[in-house]
């Protein structure tokens, strides 16, 4: 590590419209380093990236590559210079082939006409950088999350970069993708390229950076190196208090014996992806699906909640059996549904407002009019349980944070009256924080007496919030675990390993 | 807690919000200013411009094209479009004069059949669209053509009423008569009617439970199904609105030419898709509002009707047109990213 550092940043300072999003950051990053950033929602980290990309102009600071100022606002001025980003939304053609992406906008030509050879070639020569051994015509609509994620680095890399920014690289990755991911970032430091890793899971960030930047509220917390400091007092730093550590599993549930169950499934599939459902879900619990990338958890998510219709099975709610054709259906049986995206969920021109009550205006009240009065007090209502930082409820949803985002959605169903929340990695790409937060949310929900299922690739989360886990593998639920369970055994279990 | 820090705000942070403010008004800021710039420079150069009677005779004859798109405004919230418009008010007016002055029918009767028609053609776009899963955009591209061909039947190609075909020496319904060509002391009739309709529109859009479907329908249709919102039944009966208020717009303008044909109205399904446009919708679905519309096609007819005093050729306003246009929206677009720059997307 030298110290001068291959990108200095200095006196970093960004403001939107009532929000100081960085003050005077400094952050220096040395050739063949890992430096992680790290901060709850709004710390700013995002807003850094973006600035040190060029999307962002910020209001005052200097940004340096190996000495030189690089001007502020203009992406290419950033990649020319050698800063390349690999954002948490992937920018892929899924259209086109791997090859075709990872040249995307370089494609070589040969008398004017693209030269595929040569483009496949340079393509496979960065696939294997990353370790990729896919066939480079293969479409992108084909591959998975974490084959997407690594052509997304492939391609970052193709313009042979000074700093890669990685934005949460592992949001979509199962745990043994990342640890494939961390020796790819190894084998590229060690070839002199300098890493700036955003992310909000701690043991990750222990586990591949060398330093440490921590931010929050738009203000540097503290550079450390990574020797230095322990996994607590990081997260003290983020969030400037004390974080409990995983709590396991509240008071176990008592009712499960008292009614029918608020969810029933039997034989429930939707071939080929998800098969042999058998499944009860009672009021006042939480039940953790864990389950690695693939394994049909996020699908059984879709498919209890009509998103993709069982096409096997059936399935009872509260002692009575439905049919399951949409999402419409779900909502009138009393059924909520949190996405792992949240693109998937908000409506971002549509107002905070208008998003908690979308999935109840439809009910409240007959004639064709929204009530507005009533629109307002359910709005405040949830803004103000659940904590959401937000201006004006009648903000447009696409501005808040991450986080934000997400308990909104969980208003919309509060808002809706669910008393069957399925809840599919809800707190993906949301910090320590924010997550608390949700875990808070979830328990009081089902302390209240809803019926939880919380889908999650985490096996802490699984643990800290399940009243029971299921395990998936293969498309189907492999065994149920108490949450007392080691990880290990559950870890087993997810990999299809018996006993 | 993270605390998002509250602070006053600093003079960069209060130009933000300005622009911000424009943005928000769907753009109406600025087409505002560009109605008003375009209004000044005419009232200097052409003398007759700035009159009572030339500014009443341009919301008369824009009525229509206004009414027209405020029914393309809300097409254009679900992220649709509707090529129809213009066609389903000729077949509207066309019918509505047939079967009252040719075929006898009582003369509410005629109003049915007219509004009726736009209630067909709507309902035709929005089941092809649902069920059909064709594009917006090639189904009411069919309806642009195929209604005006049955207008084109239903009249014969003729003007209606046509003095050989009358009965008991019928001509137009005397209501229509006066909503289309009367006036409330000096105002218009069929220009309050415009404002009328306007508001419903807004009304529509701001405060019913299908105005919000529409919105989150055409904002993010992904989030809209998943809140149990049906997207196909939502677009479904926007069309049909469309269609509706289409029609009525159709015999208003049967009224205003006291007579109605198969060809009339021809060209105004682009003008509403471009007053919607100028006035700062976004075309792509998921927000908009009747006001900017409104505005959108004030800032057309002013600008043909000063064009016109000016004595410009017929064919060098078409070119101007469709310059201003163009450029309008572009200004929005670079307004916007002004507005946004640094903004968290």
């Amino acid at each position: 590590m030298n110290s001068e550092g291959v990108l200095v940043a200095r006196g970093i300072s960004k403001t939107y419209p009532g929000v100081r999003a960085l003050v005077g950051v400094d952050l220096t990053v040395g050739a063949g380093e890992v430096h992680a950033l790290l901060g709850e929602n709004g710390a700013g980290k995002s807003t850094l990236m973006k600035i040190m990309a060029g999307s962002v102009v910020p209001d005052a600071g200097e940004l340096r590559l190996v000495g030189k100022v690089i001007p502020f606002g203009s992406p290419e001025a950033a990649r020319a210079a050698g800063v390349s980003i690999v954002y948490q939304e992937l920018s892929l053609v899924p259209t086109l082939t791997v090859a075709e992406n990872v040249m995307l906008g370089r494609w070589p030509t040969r008398w004017g006409v693209v030269a595929w050879d040569e483009l496949r070639d340079a393509a496979v020569g960065y696939l294997r950088r990353v370790g990729l051994e896919i066939p480079p015509e293969t479409r992108v609509a084909e591959l998975g999350m974490a084959e997407r994620q690594l052509v997304e680095i492939a391609k970052a890399l193709s313009v042979d970069p000074v700093v890669l920014l990685l934005d949460e690289p592992t949001s979509a990755l199962s745990e043994g993708e990342a640890r494939r991911l961390f020796g790819i970032i190894r084998d590229l430091t060690a070839t002199g390229v300098a890493v700036i890793y955003v992310s909000h899971r701690l043991g990750e960030v222990v586990q591949i950076a060398d330093r440490v930047t921590v931010l929050r509220d738009g203000h540097l917390v503290a550079t450390r190196s990574i020797e230095e400091v322990t996994e607590a007092e990081l997260a003290r730093m983020m969030v400037g208090r004390e974080v409990h550590g995983p709590r396991v599993a509240a008071a176990r549930v008592s009712s499960r014996t008292q009614h029918a169950p608020a969810l029933r499934a039997q034989r429930l599939g939707r071939p080929p992806r998800l098969r042999d459902i058998h499944l009860e879900l009672y009021e006042g619990e939480i039940v953790s699906v864990f389950g690695l990338v693939g394994s049909g958890r996020s699908e059984l998510a879709r498919v209890l909640f009509g998103l993709d219709p069982p096409t096997t099975g059936t399935l009872e709610v509260m002692g009575r059996s439905v049919q399951l054709r949409s999402p419409a259906d779900a909502i009138a049986l009393g059924m909520g549904y949190v996405a792992p995206d949240r693109a998937l969920g908000v409506v971002p021109l549509l107002s905070v407002a208008a998003n908690i009550t979308l999935a109840a205006f439809s009910k409240a009240g007959k004639g064709p009019f929204i009530d507005q009065q009533w629109e307002e007090e359910q709005a405040s209502r949830y803004i103000e349980e659940l904590d959401i930082k937000v201006q004006s409820p009648y903000r447009p949803a696409g501005g808040l944070s991450g986080g934000n985002q997400q308990k909104v959605i969980l208003g919309r169903w509060l808002c809706s009256g669910a008393r069957i929340l399925i809840l599919d990695d809800p707190t993906r790409g949301i910090d320590v924080g924010a997550k608390e937060e949700v875990f808070r949310l979830v328990r009081r929900l089902a302390e209240d007496g809803a019926a939880v299922l919380y889908a999650t690739s985490e096996i802490s989360e699984a643990r800290v919030l399940g009243n029971r886990i299921l395990v998936m593998s293969a498309g189907t639920i492999a065994t149920e675990l108490e949450p007392e369970t080691e990880e290990a055994e559950i870890m087993a279990a997810a990999g299809g390993v018996r006993g | 807690m993270a605390e998002v820090a509250r602070i006053p705000l600093t003079e960069t942070e209060r130009r933000n919000r300005f622009a911000w403010l424009l943005t928000s008004a769907g753009g109406r800021g600025g087409a505002l200013l560009i109605l008003i710039l375009l209004a000044a420079v005419f009232a200097v150069l052409a003398p007759n411009f700035l009159t009572s009677r030339n500014l009443l005779n341009i919301l008369r004859q824009f009525a229509v094209p206004g009414i027209l798109a405020i029914a393309q405004t809300l097409v254009i919230v679900t992220a649709g479009i509707d090529l129809s418009v213009a066609a389903t008010a000729a077949l509207s007016g066309s019918l509505l004069a047939v079967s009252y002055a040719h075929w006898g029918v009582p003369e509410p009767v005629a109003w049915l059949i007219g509004l009726g028609s736009g209630l067909v053609v709507g309902a035709v776009n929005g089941f092809v669209i649902r069920y059909w899963r064709v594009p917006d955009i090639i189904a009411t591209l069919g309806t642009f053509s195929a209604v005006r061909g049955v207008a084109l039947l239903v009249t014969g190609g003729l003007p209606a009423p046509s003095f050989a075909r009358v009965v008991e020496g019928r001509s137009l319904p005397e209501s229509v008569n006066t909503v289309g060509a009367g006036s409330l002391g000096p105002i218009p009739i069929i220009a309050l009617v415009a404002g009328v309709v306007a508001l419903a529109g807004g009304l529509v859009l701001r405060r019913t439970k299908l105005g919000r479907a529409a919105m989150a329908v055409g904002g993010n249709p992904v989030a809209a199904h998943a809140s149990g919102i049906s997207v196909g039944r939502t677009k479904f009966w926007i069309y049909v609105l469309s269609g509706l208020i289409s029609a009525f717009a159709g015999i208003l303008l049967a009224g205003r030419l006291s007579s109605a044909n198969a060809l009339m109205g021809e060209g105004m399904e682009l003008q509403s898709i471009a007053a919607v446009v100028v006035g700062g919708t976004n075309l792509f679905g998921g927000e908009g509002t009747v006001g900017g519309t409104v505005i959108g096609i004030l800032i057309i007819g002013v600008l043909s009707n000063g064009l016109n005093i000016l004595g410009v050729a017929e064919f060098w306003q078409r070119v101007s047109n469709g310059l201003i246009i163009v450029a309008v929206v572009a200004l929005d677009q670079w307004r916007r990213r002004a507005g946004t720059r640094g903004g968290r997307l």
